[in-house]
């Protein structure tokens, strides 16, 4: 397993995780969070990144014992062969179910800002092309193009700054946790499912160059960031539109950059989605390899197996969506989500402390 | 002396294996068997101590004067008894094998062959007619030394090894090719190059079958990774100071005989966008330059495209005022912006191979018909916009910036496909093409190198003297992309500042 060509710097860990778990759910986080936690949405994401984080430190106390293996071999060495083939069956629906529903978001997203009339399944066709084409490579060069990648994150992040000079209202998020706990909790349940990503730990762990120390730090380092920059946008935009505004507004994100006017430039929204659209694959691309990699195939199987799941996402993506689809789509992936990404590793945490089983012992 | 060998049967004739025997008759006929009793094959009688002696040459490759004054006439003398001590030569080779006799001969040197000896003696006379060393056409430079490789294996050795006075030069001899037999030499030093990359490029060198080699290009082709990439591999560089900062990189050079162009192995992305200038420069005025370099390499792709895409799909981009000129300069032109793109593109090419070839003062001609009749008489005719032209022209001179000239094709080249997907899809079309470049730069492997590094895997280290230059003082360590065996290149440089 420990290969020397297929393995990751902690370094690149971390930009493995922030590009994995920002895309598209960012763009649409403010609107999501506000429906609930109306004003206090940016405390919602800070919880969502203490929820993350709590999670973290469970992964990490169970990859810690077994070292040397992915997700997906953890659960048959607990739980032995026959029950742990069948959580992986539902892992494996999970991440393609996932990646079906980001393309989904993403071809929406295009036709919404930049393509209306080109049809949904061209666009499909064109991302899932350069999504296969990276992820068919070994893990170090999606690793390398992610590292690449983050610099535009960075770029983003200064375009945002960008938007400071628009008009700005303090009082849209005062008084501070005027909604009410409730609903800041269930803001974070939405802002949540934005930070999803960070389960691809389960799976890189034993390909991280000695991983035996330092990983948590690092992980940690990813979430503090992510959520420092979820938060960032959140509480930049809650501040920038009133709560009616926003609860009409399907990218707020990209309205409030639309407000940017130069001599040069007019539409800043539409370049920054054109360069998000490169985070926004990586997403896609981190749940393809995910999904090809819960199949457990050896090494000269990995490319087919890319290339099947990339054509089971893409026929995700043919079926017709409208909104109201979308939305059924949406709900049922996310108790998924929660099953695979928050549930079954706790378990498996709790299992391998009640039998004492580690990596060294027999399997069951 | 593996590379020996006979790697085919391609070109083995009947006698190769043949000993000579003690009977010269018999000698000399097997070496013009050998030969194919080729009529530019000479001998000479002379006698040596009342022996019988034969001096065999080829007319073409031996210099007469030479052969004149330290072979013949000191035979003729007789001064010792031995033809070794005899024959004026830094080197006489003994060899009783006729095939190693006739490479010698081929090699430039002359057979000597006496009455009852079965060993043959080989002597260099070789003297063939070289160009002067002067500054490579397509590398010049402002600041940095003005010599340049030439056709001569030897004459380009003596450039290295006259900058690199070390006795851990070391080159390795092969020799490529069943007909064309070209020597092909490998350069590194001994205690830095990475001993996994020496053992990888000699493999490849030595494991080549074909029949004729005559340019580094083939080579090139021969040894890549990555024989479908857009992106050239292997660095081949004319200037002797820009192979040896690569040497000391811990990198491998190649030398083939009869090029001026030296392979370097392995190379990153962004050594095509260094000139030795850079150094010879200030510090931030080399960093600037680089950047500006790498800049070019993005504007010489995607220019026309994002131009294509905002005329053709988000023209919202731009403030009206901007819009408006675009527009009034697009307003009589009757084709899609594509065509427009890619005929001016096509045309700038033409423009280019036409004017490479010829003499200058013709030339000079294409300058002008360029110049006025395509650029000022087409947007006259209304058959391409203003705008256009202004587009095009500065692709063409950011693709031109590269100091090393096949990466500012490359460039040029993937704009074709950038155009074509920013034609049908926009903004969208152009990241997708991007994207798939940037994939593919990060997945290139050069001799097990990362290509794209620094950038991709990013060592913060190596950036300090790949996309910038820092000052000489900060670059403590060598950039370790070649895996050189020991990082560390000079000490406290400015030690005269301490008190």
């Amino acid at each position: 397993m420990m290969e020397k060509n297929i393995s990751i710097t902690k370094y690149q860990l971390f930009f493995f995780m922030i590009q994995s778990q920002t895309g598209l759910g960012l763009l649409s986080l403010p609107n999501v969070v506000q429906k609930t936690a109306k004003g206090d949405g940016w405390i919602s994401t800070l919880i969502a990144g203490v929820a993350v984080q709590i999670m973290l430190v469970i992964y990490w106390q169970l990859l810690k014992r077994f070292p040397n293996l992915i997700y997906t071999e953890i659960t048959q060495k607990i739980l032995g062969r026959f029950l742990g083939k069948f959580l992986n069956l539902f892992i494996y629906l999970n991440f393609i179910f996932v990646g079906g529903l980001a393309t989904i978001l993403f071809i929406k997203i295009i036709n919404l800002w930049l393509l209306p009339i080109t049809p949904g399944w061209i666009i499909s066709i064109l991302i899932l092309t350069a999504c296969i084409y990276l992820t068919i490579s070994d893990l170090r060069m999606i690793a390398r193009f992610f590292v690449l990648a983050t610099s535009l994150i960075l770029l983003l992040l200064f375009t945002s700054f960008l938007s400071w000079f628009t008009p700005k209202e303090i009082q849209y998020i005062l008084p501070i946790g005027s909604s009410g706990f409730k609903n800041i909790l269930l803001g974070t349940n939405n802002s949540l499912l934005a930070m999803l990503g960070f389960e691809g730990l389960l799976f890189l762990f034993p390909f991280i160059i000695d991983n035996k120390k330092g990983v948590l730090k690092t992980i940690s380092m990813a979430n503090i960031f992510i959520a420092t920059f979820y938060t960032f946008f959140v509480f930049l935009t809650l501040i920038s539109f009133s709560s009616d505004q926003l609860a009409q507004m399907r990218e707020p994100i990209l309205n409030l950059l639309r407000g940017i006017t130069y001599i040069m430039v007019d539409r800043v929204d539409l370049i920054f989605l054109s360069i998000w659209i490169v985070p926004m694959s990586t997403s896609i691309i981190a749940y393809l390899f995910l999904a090809s990699k819960s199949m457990n195939v050896d090494k000269k199987n990995y490319p087919k197996v890319v290339l099947l799941n990339g054509f089971i996402i893409f026929s995700i993506t043919l079926i017709p969506h409208n909104d109201a689809i979308i939305t059924l789509f949406n709900k049922y992936v996310t108790y998924l989500s929660y099953a695979v990404v928050f549930i079954i590793p706790t378990l498996l945490l709790i299992l391998s402390f009640l039998f004492k089983k580690h990596e060294s012992s027999e399997s069951a | 002396m593996s590379f020996f060998k006979k790697k085919s049967s391609l070109s083995s004739t009947s006698n190769d294996g043949g000993q000579l025997c003690e009977d010269i008759e018999k000698n000399i006929r097997m070496l013009e068997e050998h030969f194919c009793h080729t009529e530019d094959l000479m001998k000479k009688e002379l006698q040596f101590h009342n022996r019988k002696c034969v001096i065999i040459y080829l007319d073409s490759l031996v210099k007469k004067e030479l052969l004149q004054a330290s072979i013949i006439e000191p035979i003729l003398e007789g001064k010792m008894s031995e033809i070794e001590k005899t024959v004026h030569a830094a080197e006489i080779k003994k060899t009783s094998i006729i095939s190693e006799a006739g490479k010698n001969l081929l090699d430039r040197s002359c057979v000597i062959l006496l009455e009852k000896d079965p060993q043959a003696y080989v002597a260099s006379v070789g003297g063939i007619e070289e160009r002067a060393i002067q500054e490579p056409n397509n590398e010049r430079s402002i600041k940095s030394s003005h010599d340049g490789f030439i056709e001569s294996f030897s004459s380009n050795l003596q450039l290295l090894r006259k900058r690199l006075k070390s006795p851990q030069l070391k080159v390795k001899y092969f020799t490529i090719g069943n007909f064309s037999n070209t020597k092909v030499g490998m350069l590194y030093l001994e205690n830095l190059a990475n001993k996994e990359l020496v053992e990888e490029v000699e493999r490849r060198l030595s494991s080549i079958e074909i029949d004729q080699l005559y340019s580094t290009g083939e080579l090139e082709e021969v040894i890549e990774d990555h024989p479908f990439s857009p992106f050239p591999q292997i660095l081949a560089t004319e200037r002797p100071d820009r192979a040896v900062s690569y040497i000391t990189e811990g990198k491998i050079t190649i030398i083939v005989d009869g090029n001026p162009r030296v392979l370097v192995v392995p190379i990153t992305f962004f050594a095509f966008y260094q000139a030795p200038d850079d150094y010879n420069s200030r510090w931030l005025v080399g960093s600037f330059f680089r950047l500006i370099r790498v800049f070019s390499f993005i504007i010489a792709i995607s220019l026309p495209a994002i131009y294509i895409a905002i005329v053709s799909f988000h023209s919202e981009v731009l403030p009206i005022g901007i819009l408006y000129s675009i527009r009034v300069s697009l307003e009589y032109v009757p084709f899609p912006p594509l065509a427009e793109a890619i005929a001016m593109q096509i045309i700038l090419e033409l423009l280019k191979e036409a004017s490479i070839r010829l003499p200058s003062p013709i030339a000079q001609t294409i300058g002008i018909v360029g110049g006025l009749v395509i650029g000022t008489a087409v947007v006259d005719a209304h058959i391409v916009s203003n705008m256009m032209i202004v587009v095009i022209g500065f692709t063409a001179i950011a693709s031109f910036v590269a100091p090393i000239n096949e990466m500012g094709t490359s460039a040029r080249l993937l704009g074709f496909p950038t155009m074509l997907a920013a034609s049908l899809f926009g903004f969208f079309g152009i990241v997708f093409v991007l994207m798939l470049i940037f994939m593919h730069l990060s997945k290139l492997d050069s001799f097990g190198t990362p290509y794209f590094s620094p950038l991709a895997p990013f060592k913060k280290e190596d950036v300090k003297d790949s996309l910038i230059r820092l000052p000489l003082w900060k670059l403590n360590t060598r950039p370790t992309d070649a895996k050189p065996e020991y990082a560390n290149q000079q000490g406290r440089i400015r030690a005269w500042k301490k008190k």
